[in-house]
């Protein structure tokens, strides 16, 4: 072995996920997408603005704009942000679940990205559906997050 | 201190940010659907100066109607706009994205100020390469550039900007834009007299300004302990910050700002019948086609502004307005 060099031990290849939000509830689509993350994962989730939350639309509504009233009262603009189109509303709500005090979950929320539809490069290429997601079993009233973001005035 | 009650009306708006123009000539933020016969959306000129005209109040439920009345006008000198570019635009859902643009080659030789002729531009590839992409295409532009020289105002630099092409179905407006590359526009085939439309310009600028001329916030007594033209309170002692909201001095002037549905009251080709004796101070004669506009718009004498189609909806009138009388007299003294 040559002088200097260290034995690095190369870290494992693990292969890039493309998931489908499409039928997916919020928050466990969520949880799932950080754990491959943290795995070393690259995770892309398509159809953002299809995925569900549960529970009545009202009530969804008062507690995401609840949060919006949140921000620096001194200016606003320095924040905290909220978004308000589908694709940053995943990303922040998987932001959430890592670790982002840590570079390893800074490293891991850079990993992730998020897309409204499906893109173009997806198209083709195999779509996984989270596993304890699906908002079928679901007994309750729920509301997309695209409409959720259309009350905050996103436009499709 | 006399001025002051326990609360008071916000000192001017929060609704605006007070920040200095990226650039001189205005890009509208949004152009307006329209769903009629292929043309260009809007229009770049100069603003000249002011006068006033009479004419007869064409609005019939208006209490002044059909009566004589003066106004306040705007001239704006239009000098024809030269096509020398168009683009194609998709619809994403992260706005819009360039996917198809065409230059052509035959410009006019004061272009060359602005941009460099490309070389190696094979136009009949570029043509082919637009029109295989037509069906992706959600808008159209054609990119224009104004002729200052024609003017008076000194400038050689023509100016260039982005103008959205309306149609009916893409194909008529490619062919619209295709027969426009390379030739001139007038003010005629865009607006007509009577209309609404927008302007959209940069204001004068001001510099750095102290909350009074800033922000309007009263002048204390001439007692008042360290300042007399600020504010009294800039906050509380906790939060230890100043809010946003406070009045503060900085940057005046020199924004975009859109002025919404200013009628035009006469389009014209003949200067002289407009400019007053002398000339307009600080801006001279007015040597092209001209546009009167009822009211003012923002910016100084001489600076590039953009007519838009009206953004807002409201019922154009049909009629251009009968005007009586448009003053000419001097200006100086």
């Amino acid at each position: 072995m040559q002088k200097g060099i260290k034995d690095v031990e190369q870290p494992t290849i693990v292969p890039k996920i493309h998931i489908d939000a499409k039928n997916a509830v919020l928050g466990r689509l969520s949880s799932e997408v950080a754990k491959y993350l943290l795995e070393g994962h690259a995770v892309n989730i398509v159809n953002c603005e299809k995925a569900i939350i549960s529970g009545k639309k009202h009530s969804i509504l008062k507690e995401y704009r609840e949060i919006q009233q949140i921000h620096t009262a001194t200016n606003p603009r320095r924040g905290p942000f909220h978004p308000k189109r589908p694709d940053r509303l995943v990303r922040r709500t998987v932001r959430g679940m890592l670790p982002m005090k840590k570079s390893r979950g800074k490293a891991a929320h850079h990993r992730l990205m998020t897309y409204i539809g499906i893109p173009k490069e997806f198209v083709g290429q195999e779509l996984i559906k989270p596993k304890h997601a699906d908002a079928d079993k679901l007994n309750c009233k729920s509301i997309t997050i695209g409409d959720l973001c259309k009350e905050f005035g996103w436009q499709d | 201190m006399g001025h002051r009650r326990v609360s008071a009306p916000h000192r001017s708006s929060l609704g605006y940010r007070r920040v200095r123009a990226r650039r001189i000539v205005p890009s509208p933020r949004a152009w307006p659907e329209h769903d009629g016969s292929s043309k260009l959306m809007g229009f770049l000129g100069f603003k000249a100066g002011m006068t006033h005209c009479v004419y007869v109040v064409d609005r019939p439920r208006s209490h002044l109607a059909n009566r004589e009345v003066t106004v306040s006008v705007t001239v704006v000198e239009t000098p024809p706009m030269v096509v020398f570019g168009l683009r194609g635009y998709n619809k994403t859902p992260y706005g819009l994205e360039i996917i198809a643009d065409l230059r052509t080659l035959e410009r006019k030789d004061e272009l060359e100020r602005k941009v460099k002729t490309p070389k190696n531009y094979d136009f009949e590839k570029t043509k082919k390469i637009f029109e295989e992409k037509l069906d992706e295409i959600d808008e159209l532009r054609a990119i224009v550039h104004t002729q200052p020289h024609l003017t008076g105002i000194g400038m050689k630099t023509p100016s260039i900007a982005e103008i959205k092409i309306g149609y009916k179905s893409i194909s008529d407006g490619y062919e619209y834009g295709l027969s426009l590359l390379g030739k001139e526009v007038l003010i005629r085939d865009v607006f007509k007299p009577g209309e609404f439309v927008d302007s959209i310009g940069v204001t004068k600028g001001k510099g750095f300004q102290g909350p009074v001329k800033r922000h309007g916030v009263k002048i204390l007594q001439h007692k008042s302990k360290g300042t007399k033209r600020g504010v009294g309170s800039i906050g509380p002692w906790t939060p230890g910050r100043t809010m946003w909201t406070i009045p503060r001095y900085g940057q005046m002037g020199f924004n975009v700002r859109t002025e919404y549905n200013k009628r035009i009251m006469q389009i014209g080709s003949d200067g002289a019948e407009i400019v007053p004796k002398g000339g307009f101070v600080n801006y001279g004669l007015v040597k092209n086609n001209y546009v009167l506009l009822k009211g003012s718009i923002p910016g100084s004498k001489k600076r590039t502004v953009m007519l838009r189609e009206p953004m807002r909806k409201t019922p154009q009138p049909e009629k251009e307005p009968r005007i009586l009388y448009i003053s000419t007299e001097s200006q100086q003294g």
